[in-house]
Formats: structure tokens, sequence, C-alpha cells
């Protein structure tokens, strides 16, 4: 089957050509290669720490590896301590996908009426609200997170996947809000005015033209919230009081006291970085634009 | 507010009494009003409950109110005196600028340049673009545990350089993590931001380049000229968003710093939550004062920031 | 000024009026069994027998167990072996990991919202030190529970009885049976015999400075107040002690030193702790230029470096770690105990304390039976080699002799070597004046005359 985003993409190289967006040069090939070498390779000595079981200075290789020190350790190690139910690995995740899918689904409904909003009428203060919705983005979020902390208390939601969500929600919607706004600006009021004129109810319109015109855009700020919570450690770890574990607050705890090429630690990076490499699966599948991760962040044009 | 046929008509209407026209015109006015409020009442109210209320509790702490540790003073400039008073309040803001600064300016120009590079179909270009996108994907952490695993005086790299004799034991190795030089830190920030910037630049550079550049070079622009006239006025909100998003991380990460830096000095965020967790509760306020300076601080940056390149585009329209 | 407060508190509240009513249905579940506080009082008067302890805990259903969550070989045996312990009694075993620090604040929060017993957070934490103190200054612990559970014969709690010493004061502070000993442990230096052959290593702080300006670059320690590097300033202060009288002057409150006294105590430690600085990690290597000395910022990160091949010692609390973590390929395997006999090495026991808002106190009361049996405490030390809580002399034959077959390889050093270096901790308001002067001293590089900075440190603790 064709994606989605196939289709788009076909478009797309079509409309390519010149100076800076033509065929790459050898220095751009040196680029990527460079590029690939810095960003990409570093996972690999984690990927062969994590089956190691001795790897101690001065070894360039593992002197001994997981399968061989199986069963003469007092407990499991590496990859079998995180499997087990002791590491907690498993809850870790498990509680990660449910913040943050929890998260992105209410900052995306609350963040649907007000991009709308935004994006529909022109209204004194307008600019400020605007400003406002994105302010959380560039606040310390250690002056948000100590404060809430405090209210949190008060109010028992320290500790609480309650808390920890609605923690999440304040870095995770400006980037719901305005990538719903841009969908809703680029969305023509035309096909609606058209079937309301045609007779279409308010709700029938909104269920049949609004939303399907819309929804590949609610994916994508569904996406990028998921993916916002999915890596926060700050405000997990304040707001938690270590009752909770999420795969960035257990991966902190690891790292703080982990030798270099601790296979521990090298496994549970990998895990982590689970949730990135579907979101990159994903969004690449639904909208064939390798270049969203810039726009959802900030660039392109709204 | 309203298209100027309807406003007309209202006041034509107003100023003959209250017509059934005109009645109507100001209850659609008003249910007009009450609709955009409710549609932003979510989220405005949901981040002003979020994250005002906690900004301005944090305030009343620093300010001395504080009965959850028996700290009950206000208004008392009391706990800033002490934070501002104290050397290593001010060593800290000088590296937490440090460790902000440098990589928000490498990761810019590397980007912007990696970007004008490789923002143009090649072969293979979305095997590499999975695999470069990685970084951005993966929280700041996964980055620290890559540093530490490659460039610890214990770890890949210097493995590798002792194995061929260039090195004879780990201290010869650069300190390049937990050290007040911060290089680990940054290395961690440089993983994470180069992309990103390259990302965010080129999405901007997709929607800019073919048109303008071709008419520059027809009309003999140099390669030189092209950018700096052409290209790079046009990419600027790129860039300047991805700046602002990285500094303003940078300048307040907790983790990075925390797990990477020296144990003192270190950061504001650090020193911060160091202060929150002290045993002795009435110095806990300590902590908010902290955590307003910061708060403060960075906003004065970047509004200075905007406020810089708003009048670079004055400039830039006048002209 | 309390309303600016209030207002914000209203304003959330109404905001999350349905979550608060939500989170508050799970208090009113305890409404069958006796209020709380009547419960404590009879408890800890003496008028219920132990059966109906176990019945109230198993009403109460569960059981909020808040533990510093580094060590995976703990991690590991709560599971396996203390969690069946727990569980047979019908009480649900929650095992929180989090920073013994962060869940003082939790008790304390919970307090200062006016949770009471029955209504806080955190049933039994595993606690010593500074952190207990704290607890015990604000009147936020349950009350004299130690010798009122079936398993307190297995420990010396007669406050007459010499023995007793280590069970009822917790860096100094008395215990007044408000905790009850959960493990013991003796801070000793560990080395990797590989790159340290045996004939080289230090039997004293003199021979280890002597081997440092050997061996520039290649030792470490945590910077106080993290209390592995405070117990290094302190074992220090002790080998220095003018005096000559080691440990002994350290025992006392700040009070009873003049501040001009306490300089003259602490200065040849800290004259020495500035000496070595050159040839620590990441120093200079030359004589009285500092460069710039590394100080780890916690236990686990001075061994991740050990292990990591850039410091040759590392140090913590606990004889039977090094076999454990050699086990566990944590360790290079010739890694070995020393110890500083002449000086002494600081030893203490870790408790278990209820807070005085526990959400289930018998729950609580019944855990902590359970893991102080000595069939508990002689696992936790064959399995995962954390010494005994409980007083081996108490303990029953049979047992006495499991523990002398199946205790793990003291790799390096005797038992009978440990103990009799075995010396006590130092007051715990004096360690904060301590670690007060190493931060101005130390980390600081602070010129101002030595005795103006203990000066200062003393008034701070003495007038809190």
């Amino acid at each position: 089957m064709e994606s989605p985003g196939k289709r788009r993409r076909k478009e797309v190289r079509r409309s390519h050509s010149g100076l800076y967006t033509g065929r790459l040069s050898v220095v751009g090939w040196m680029a990527v290669i460079a590029a690939f070498l810095a960003f990409f390779v570093p996972f690999i000595p984690l990927v062969v720490a994590s089956f190691s079981f001795r790897w101690h200075w001065p070894a360039v290789f593992p002197s001994e590896w997981l399968w061989d020190a199986r069963g003469t350790t007092p407990f499991p190690i590496g990859w079998d301590y995180l499997f087990s139910p002791i590491s907690g690995m498993g809850t870790a995740f498990l509680n990660t996908v449910a913040i943050a899918g929890a998260t992105s689904a209410i900052a995306v409904v609350i963040s649907l009426p007000a991009a709308r909003a935004l994006a529909r009428y022109r209204f004194p203060g307008k600019s400020a609200v605007e400003f406002f919705l994105l302010t959380p983005v560039i606040v310390p979020q250690i002056a948000v997170g100590i404060g809430m902390l405090l209210l949190f208390i008060r109010l028992g939601l320290a500790g609480t996947y309650i808390g920890i969500i609605l923690a999440h929600l304040i870095p995770s919607m400006p980037y719901a809000v305005r990538i719903l706004t841009s969908v809703f600006q680029n969305l023509s009021s035309d096909y609606e005015d058209q079937a309301r004129t045609l007779g279409a109810t308010r709700m029938r319109t909104l269920r049949y033209v609004v939303l399907p015109m819309v929804m590949p855009g609610v994916m994508t700020a569904a996406l990028f919230a998921f993916l916002i919570s999915a890596n926060i450690f700050l405000l997990t770890f304040l707001i938690s009081r270590g009752r909770l574990q999420t795969l960035p607050t257990m991966l902190f705890s690891h790292i703080e006291g982990a030798a270099p090429l601790d296979p521990t630690t090298a496994g549970l990076v990998l895990v982590v970085s689970v949730p990135g490499v579907v979101f990159l699966m994903v969004s690449d599948w639904i909208t064939g634009d390798p270049s969203l991760l810039g726009k959802g962040f900030g660039g392109g044009r709204r | 507010m309203l298209n100027s046929n309807q406003s007309s008509a209202t006041r034509n209407e107003t100023r003959r009494g209250d017509s059934v026209a005109a009645r109507w015109v100001r209850k659609q006015r008003i249910v007009r009003g009450l609709t955009i409020v409710a549609m932003l009442a979510p989220a405005v109210g949901t981040l002003l409950v979020l994250y005002v209320g906690p900004l301005l509790l944090a305030l009343l702490q620093s300010l001395g109110h504080a009965p959850l540790y028996r700290v009950t003073i206000f208004p008392s400039a009391q706990f800033y005196e002490r934070v501002l008073g104290s050397s290593r309040f001010w060593i800290s803001l000088v590296y937490t600028l440090y460790y902000a600064f440098v990589p928000t300016i490498i990761s810019t120009v590397v980007g912007v340049g990696l970007a004008l590079l490789m923002n143009r179909r090649y072969w293979g270009s979305r095997f590499f673009s999975f695999f470069f996108r990685l970084p951005l994907v993966v929280p700041y952490l996964v980055g620290a545990a890559m540093v530490v695993a490659l460039f610890a005086n214990g770890g890949l790299i210097a493995r590798i350089l002792f194995a061929l004799g260039i090195i004879e034991q780990t201290g010869d190795f650069p300190r390049i993590l937990f050290s007040a030089g911060g290089y680990g830190i940054m290395l961690v920030y440089l993983f994470k931001q180069i992309p990103f910037t390259t990302m965010v630049v080129g999405s901007v550079l997709a929607g800019v380049a073919p048109e303008y550049e071709e008419v520059a070079r027809t009309l003999g622009a140099t390669r030189w000229k092209t950018f700096r006239y052409v290209i790079l006025p046009r990419i600027m909100p790129g860039v300047v968003t991805s700046s602002i998003l990285v500094f303003a991380f940078n300048f307040q990460s907790y983790e990075i710093p925390f797990l990477l830096g020296a144990t003192f000095p270190n950061t504001l965020p650090v020193e911060a939550l160091r202060r929150f967790s002290v045993p002795d509760f009435t110095r806990r306020p300590e902590a908010m004062a902290y955590v307003v300076v910061i708060a403060v601080i960075s906003g004065v940056i970047l509004f200075l920031y905007l406020k810089g390149y708003r009048r670079y585009e004055q400039s830039r329209g006048g002209a | 000024m309390c309303r600016n407060v209030d207002i914000v508190a209203i304003l959330i509240t109404m905001f999350f009026l349905p979550l608060s009513l939500f989170a508050g249905g799970a208090a009113e579940e305890a409404a069958v069994l006796d209020p709380p506080e009547e419960f404590r009082e009879r408890f800890l008067a003496g008028e219920l027998e132990w059966d109906e302890v176990i019945t109230r805990a198993q009403a109460e259903g569960e059981v909020e167990f808040y533990h510093w969550g580094g060590s995976e070989a703990l991690n590991n045996w709560l599971e396996v072996s203390a969690r069946p312990d727990i569980e047979q009694y019908g009480i649900r075993l929650n095992a929180n990991r989090a920073d013994t620090g962060g869940v003082v604040d939790i008790i304390l929060a919970d307090d200062a919202a006016g949770r009471g017993l029955g209504e806080g957070s955190v049933d039994f934490v595993w606690i010593n030190g500074e952190n207990f103190r704290t607890l015990k200054d604000n009147d936020l612990l349950f009350g004299p529970f130690a010798d009122k559970l079936p398993t307190s014969r297995y420990y010396f709690l007669d406050p007459d009885d010499p023995r007793s010493t280590v069970n009822l004061f917790d860096f100094g502070t008395p215990t007044e049976l408000m905790e009850m000993p959960w493990s013991s442990a003796q801070y000793t230096f560990r080395v990797d015999t590989a790159r340290v052959p045996r004939d080289e290593v230090p039997k004293s702080f003199a021979e280890l400075e002597e081997w440092m300006r050997a061996n520039p670059g290649r030792f470490a320690y945590v910077a106080p107040p993290q209390y592995i590097g405070s117990t290094f300033v302190q074992t220090v202060a002790y080998a220095k002690n003018p005096h000559g009288t080691t440990y002994e002057p350290f025992q006392n409150d700040p009070e009873e030193f003049t501040p001009g006294e306490l300089a003259e105590l602490l200065d040849p430690a800290f004259a020495y702790l500035r000496r070595i600085e050159p040839f620590l990690l990441g120093g200079s290597g030359v004589e009285d230029d500092p460069g710039s000395p590394l100080y780890p910022s916690s236990a686990s990160s001075l061994e991740g470096r050990f292990a990591g091949g850039e410091i040759d010692f590392t140090q913590e609390f606990g004889v039977y770690d090094v076999d454990r973590e050699i086990r566990a390929g944590n360790y290079p395997e010739t890694t070995e105990n020393i110890i500083f006999p002449e000086t002494g090495m600081i030893a203490n026991k870790s408790f278990l304390a209820i807070p005085s808002n526990a959400p289930n106190p018998a729950a609580a009361l019944v855990a902590i039976n359970a893991l102080s049996t000595p069939e508990s405490h002689v696992s936790k030390l064959v399995e995962i080699g954390y010494a005994l809580g409980v007083d081996a002399p108490l303990l029953p034959d049979e047992l006495q002799h499991r523990i002398e077959e199946e205790a793990p390889d003291l790799r390096g050093v005797t038992a009978e070597e440990l103990s009799a270096a075995e010396v006590p901790d130092t007051n715990a308001r004096l360690v904060d004046i301590i670690d007060e002067v190493w931060l101005e001293y130390i980390a600081e590089r602070s010129t101002r005359p030595f005795a103006d900075i203990v000066e200062d440190a003393w008034t701070a603790v003495v007038d809190r």
C-alpha cells in the first residue's frame, strides 16, 4: 500500500532544483558523512556495551560477554536485569507511554479550539495570547517545576499520574497550539462555507468537512506532544517524588553512577530511544515529510 | 474587528435607536466575543494555573512566605541578599552563560552550514536523514550517556588512544567531562542542537531557496553574495527561532550540567536544586530566589535578543 | 499575605476540584478500623497483642516503603526475598525507590498539608544520620516502637549495656527506639591490586599522601556534604586529631567547643586536605598549585571512575561490597578492601523508621518486623553482602554457623581487623560544621583565616 506520505513526497520532489537545492556536491557529501558519523555512529558502542559483561579499562573490546557470565552473577545483570521485573524498566516504559499518550491527547483537545480561534478570528490582544501560549517553551522548567511541586504537594497531586500529566502539558502544549494553528490557517474556509451553504449543519460540517482535512495536522500535533512528553526529565523527576519512574528518570539514575561502558546503562539508553524511533517512522509514514521535525519545532511557514 | 460594512451599518442603526438589526448585530458581536473566549479558555486557563501559578508561588516563597518550611517573614529580601551576595552565585552565573552561549553559537553556524549543504536531494538522502534526525527525538540524557561512553577519561576514545600508544594512562586524556570547562556538557548540547538547527533552518530554506536564488544568480551574484544578501535574510526567522529555543534550553538545563559538569562550580539550575535539597528547611527559600533569578535573567536575555532582531528587520525594511 | 497564597490555591482547587476529590477518595478506606491515633497510643502503651497488630495490618492491606534505589543488588533482594516475607501477612509491599532526602521532604510536606497519621504517603523508610535527625527534630516520627516488635529480642536495646550504643545512637542522635536497626556498615577503601601492588598499598593517611605524591591524579574523594565524602573528611579528622584521641572529641555537640578549640582540632586535617589537592584526580601534580581537582558528586560517581580505570582507589560503606561487585562484573577481579587500622574506620548502622503520618502504621510495624528477623538479615548478608543489622551474639547457634560459613569473602581483610579498627560516627551537628568548612576552605579555596571560617560555620550551626 502506498502511504499517504509517499504520494506527497512525489509531488514535493518535482519542485526541487537550483544552487542550494540541487544535487549534492563533494563538500555536501563530506558533510553528510561527517554528520552521519557524529550523530548516528555514537549509538554503536552502546549496542556493543549492552551485551558485554566485563569491559574495563583499557580494553577496546569487551573481555567477557553477557552470555558467558550468565548464572555466575549474584543477581541478573545487563539485559537480563533490565528485562526482569526487578529493574522496573517494564513499568517505566508503560508509565512513559501512558503519560505521554494522556498528555498528548489532553494537549491536543485543549489546543484545538484555541488554535482554531487564533487562526480564524482577529481580536484585541490576539498577539499577546499567541505569545503567552508559546512562552512555556522558553520559561525555565526548573522555575515552573519547583513551584509546581509545592502546589501539587498541597493538592495531593505530587507523585501521582495526574500530577505528572498536568506538568507535562506545559512544555507540550505550545507545540500543539503552534502546529494546529498553522493547520487551521492553511485550511481554506471556502469548503466549510460551501458545506454550510449546501445545508449541512454545523456538526455535520465539522464531522465530514473540517475533521478529515485537519486530521493529518492533528496527528502531527499529537505525535509531537507525545514525543516531548516521553523525553521530559526534570519535571517528572520533581513531581514524581520517586514514586513513579519513567524511562528518562530511570536513565538519569543509571548514568549518574555508571562506569563509561556499563552494560545496564547502555541497554537502557537503547530502550529509552525507542519512542523517538517510533515517532520518526510513524511521522514519516503519515506525512512523508522528513523536514517535519524542523517545521514542528519552529521552522517553516505558518 | 468586524468588516467595515457591518460596523458602519451598526453605527447608523444605533443612531436611529434600537432597531431590530442593530440589536441583532450587537448580539452577534457578543456571541462572537464569547465564542472566542470560550475557545481560548481551556488552553489559556491551563497554562495560567499550571505555570503562572507555580511561578508566582516561587516568587512568594523567595520573598519569605513559606509556611511549609516554617518561614513567614514576608516581605523580605533576605533570601535574595543571601543569594546575590554570595560569590558562588556569580561564578555560577558566568558558567551558566558560558555553557549556554558557546553551543548556541556553534550549533547555529554549523547548523546553517549543514542546512545549506544538505538541503537537497541526493542518493540515500532518506536513509541518512532518518539517522541524522535520531538525536532530535531522543532525550538529552541519551546524549549524555554517549558522551560518557566515548569521552570519559576511561571511555572508548581514551582506550583506543591507549591501545595505539598515544596515551599512557587515563590522566593523559584531556579532561572533557566533570570539569569546569564544560566540554562534555557542550558536546551533548551540540549532539542534539546541530541537527535541530539544521532541520529548522532547512525547512525554512526549502520554502524560499529556489526562486530567489535563481534570480540572484541570473543577475550575476557570486555564491557568497547570493547567500549573504538573498538567502540569509530569508532564513533569518528560522535562525532566530532555533537559536532562541537552543539558548533558552541551555540556560535552564539541569540534568546535563548535573551529570557532566564539575561538582563546583556548576550552573544556576544545579545550584538551585542543590539548595532545594538542603536538610535545613529554613534555607529552602534560597532555592526559590535562585529560581526567580534564573527566570528573570533568561527572560531579559531573550527579550534583548528579540529586540535586536526587530531592529535588524526594521533596518532591512528601511533600506 | 497569606491571602495571596490562598487565592492561588483556591483558583487551583477550583480548576482541579474533580481531581482533588478523586484523590481524596482514597483516604476514606480505613473507616472501619480504629482511628489511627488511638491505635498508635494503645500500641506504644503496650496494650495491643501482636496478633491484633497483624489483623489491623491486613485490613490496611498495603505498605509504602521508601528506600534508596541505587543498588541493583538490593532492589533484587527486596523483590526476591523481602517481598514474600512481607506479603505472607497479606500486606502488599510497594517499594518506592527514592533519594532519602527527598523522602524526608515528602513526609514534611504531608505534615505541612495537615496530613496526620493514616493520611500521609510514607509508611517506613530506610534512613540514618541527618535525615533521621531532621524527622526527629520536627517531631515527625511514629514513636518508640523498636522494643515492642517481637523480633526486638535479637537486638541489644538496653541502654545500660554498652553493646547497645550502636543501636541507640545514630550519628550521635539518640534514636529513642524510634527506628529499628536494619543493616550495619563499615567504611573501607578499596584498591585494585593489579594497579597498586600489595606492598605499596598505604596503611595510613601519611602513607596515602606519599603514595599520591608518587602517583599524582590517581586518587579522589567525593565532595561533602555527600555522606561518603563527608565520611572521608571525618576519617581524616580522626587521624589528624592533634590531641591523638582520634574519634573521641568528635562525639560531642558543637556547644562543647569554643570556635577556637574546634579550629585547633580541625586545622591539621584541613591542612592535609589542602596539601593533597595537587595530587588528586585532576590536580596539577605540582606542589602548591592545586590545579583543578575533581571532587565526584556522589558515591556512585566515584565508583564509576574507579571501574573506568581513572582512579585506583574507591571508598564506600559495606565490607562485603567488594565481593559482590566483583561477581557482578562492576569491579575488576583484583579489587580488595583496605583499612587504616591505627586511626580507625567509621562503622555505623542504618535503620528503618516510621514517620508520624504513615498511612498504614500497623502494616509498617508488621513489615519492619518481617524485615528484622534473623533469617531475613542472614539472607541479606549471604545473598547481597549487606552486613547484619541484628546483633550476632543474640542469634541462635545454627544461624551463627551459617553466617560463618556462607558470609561473602572479605577480600583482603579479616573480621578481626575490621572490628579492631571500628570507630563511631561524628556527631551529626559537627558534621554540618565540617561540611560547611570544607565547602568554603576547599571547594571555594577561601583565603580567609581558617579560624574565621570555622567560627562562622560554628555560629551558623549553633544558632539554628
